[in-house]
C-alpha cells in the first residue's frame, strides 16, 4: 500500500481525534515500519489494517466505520492532490470506471510495484454503474468510502448498494444507480 | 506536558526515520532514471540491427571530432564503404539473409575499427567510418583491413553457402577550406570510383 494512504490515515487522525489518540493508535499497534511513513513509499497493508484495528479500540467506533470515513476523505485528498484525474470529469458515473482503465494505468507507469485494487465495471442500463471490487487486501469498507467520497465530490443523485459477490468473499460488487 | 513532550519527540523520531527513508527512495529513482537515459541514449544513437551508431549519432560526433582536427590541425580521415551487389542477396536468398549479411559485416568492422574510430550504418548497405589523427595512407591501410575481412566472412541461407565483398572508398582532410560534409562527400565520390572500377577495392580520393 503506497505510503500517501498511511500519511494521509494520520493527519486524518490527528485532525479528527487528537495527536493524542494517534500516538495511542501507532503505540497499540504492529508495525513493522515503526509508523515512520513517506508517501513516496510501500508499506505492507498490514500496517493500516492494525491501525485502525487500534484507532476502533481507542475510539469505540467500529473499523467498517473509520475505513468509509477514511475512504471519503482520501477521495477528497485525491482531488487536490491530482487534479489533472479530474480535468474535464462531470460526474461520479464519468469518473468511477476511469480507475481501473486510465488512473491505475498511471499509477503504475510511477509506481511499477504499487499493488492496486481492481475496479472491473459494466452499466447494465443507462445511468446505472456496477464495480465490482478485488483486492489482495480486501478493504470492500475503504472501497466504499472511496465511492462514496467521489459520489459526493461531484453531486450525482444516485444511491449504491454493496454486496459481497456470490461464492467469493474477496469480491465485493457496488451498484451505483438514480436515487 | 510531559506527555506532549513525549509526543512530540515521538513524531519527530518518526518523522527522522521517514526523511531517511524518502531520501533511500529518492536516491534509488535518481539512479534507476540515470540508468534507463544511458540505456535510452544508446537506443536513440544506435542501429538497432547491425549495433553501429546511426547517421544522426555519427553526424553529431563527426562535426565535434572535425573541429577538434581542425584547432589542433590533426590528420582526420574517413572511409565510405558499401556491400557489393547486397540487393542480389536480397533477392536470391531473402531478407533474413541480407541482415545477416549486414549484421556480420558489421561485427567484422567494429572488430577491425580502433576504439577512437567513428562508425554508423550510414544508408541501406552503406557504412561510415571517421578515423581521428589518421591520414590517407593510414585510412587506407585500415580500408584494406576491412576489406579483407568482409571477405572472408561466410554466410548459409538455403542451403547455400555464399560471401560477400564491399567497396571502400577513402578521404582525408584538407588543409584548406574543408569541413566535414566536403570530407564525407569526398569518401563518397572515392566510394563511386571504386564501384566504378570493379567493386572489391579501396580507392583513395584524389582531385580531379
Amino acid at each position: 500500500m503506497k505510503g500517501l494512504v498511511f500519511t494521509e490515515f494520520l493527519e486524518l487522525v490527528d485532525e479528527k481525534f487528537s495527536p493524542e489518540t494517534c500516538e495511542r493508535m501507532i503505540g497499540m499497534s504492529v508495525l513493522p515500519s515503526g509508523g515512520a511513513y513517506t508517501s513516496v513509499g510501500t508499506y505492507d497493508a498490514g500496517e493500516m489494517l492494525s491501525l485502525v484495528s487500534s484507532l476502533s479500540t481507542v475510539t469505540a467506533i467500529p473499523v467498517p466505520d473509520l475505513l468509509k470515513g477514511f475512504g471519503r476523505h482520501l477521495f477528497s485528498r485525491f482531488v487536490s492532490a491530482f487534479p489533472a484525474f479530474f480535468k474535464g470529469v462531470g460526474s461520479a458515473l464519468e469518473f468511477l470506471p476511469r480507475v481501473e482503465d486510465y488512473i491505475h494505468v498511471e499509477v503504475k507507469k510511477l509506481y511499477p510495484d504499487a499493488e492496486l485494487p481492481t475496479f472491473s465495471c459494466a452499466v447494465p442500463e443507462p445511468g446505472t454503474l456496477v464495480m465490482t471490487y478485488r483486492s489482495g487486501t480486501n478493504l470492500p469498507d475503504l472501497a466504499e468510502g472511496l465511492i462514496r467520497g467521489c459520489i459526493a465530490h461531484f453531486g450525482d443523485p444516485v444511491s449504491v448498494r454493496r454486496e459481497t459477490a456470490p461464492g467469493n468473499p474477496h469480491e465485493t460488487v457496488f451498484t451505483i444507480s438514480p436515487r | 506536558m510531559d506527555s506532549q513532550v513525549e509526543i512530540l519527540r515521538r513524531r519527530f523520531e518518526r518523522e527522522r526515520l521517514a526523511r531517511k527513508e524518502a531520501e533511500r527512495i529518492a536516491e534509488e529513482r535518481s539512479r534507476e532514471l540515470f540508468e534507463k537515459n544511458l540505456e535510452l541514449e544508446r537506443l536513440s544513437s544506435t542501429d538497432p540491427l547491425t549495433g553501429l551508431h546511426n547517421r544522426r549519432h555519427f553526424s553529431a560526433s563527426a562535426r565535434i571530432e572535425f573541429q577538434r582536427a581542425l584547432r589542433f590541425d590533426l590528420k582526420l580521415s574517413a572511409v565510405m564503404m558499401d556491400i557489393d551487389h547486397f540487393k542480389r542477396v536480397n533477392d536470391r536468398f531473402g531478407h533474413a539473409a541480407g541482415d545477416a549479411v549486414l549484421v556480420g559485416v558489421a561485427g567484422a568492422c567494429i572488430a577491425g575499427i580502433r576504439a577512437t574510430d567513428l562508425h554508423a550504418r550510414y544508408g541501406g548497405e552503406e557504412f561510415c567510418f571517421l578515423l581521428p589523427e589518421t591520414g590517407l595512407d593510414g585510412a587506407g591501410i585500415l580500408a584494406e583491413r576491412l576489406r579483407d575481412a568482409v571477405a572472408a566472412l561466410h554466410f548459409t541461407a538455403g542451403g547455400v553457402d555464399f560471401a560477400v565483398t564491399a567497396s571502400f572508398g577513402v578521404a582525408e582532410r584538407l588543409a584548406d577550406g574543408d569541413s566535414i560534409e566536403l570530407l564525407l562527400d569526398r569518401s563518397d565520390k572515392a566510394l563511386y570510383e571504386a564501384k566504378r572500377e570493379g567493386r572489391d577495392r579501396v580507392v583513395p580520393w584524389k582531385a580531379s
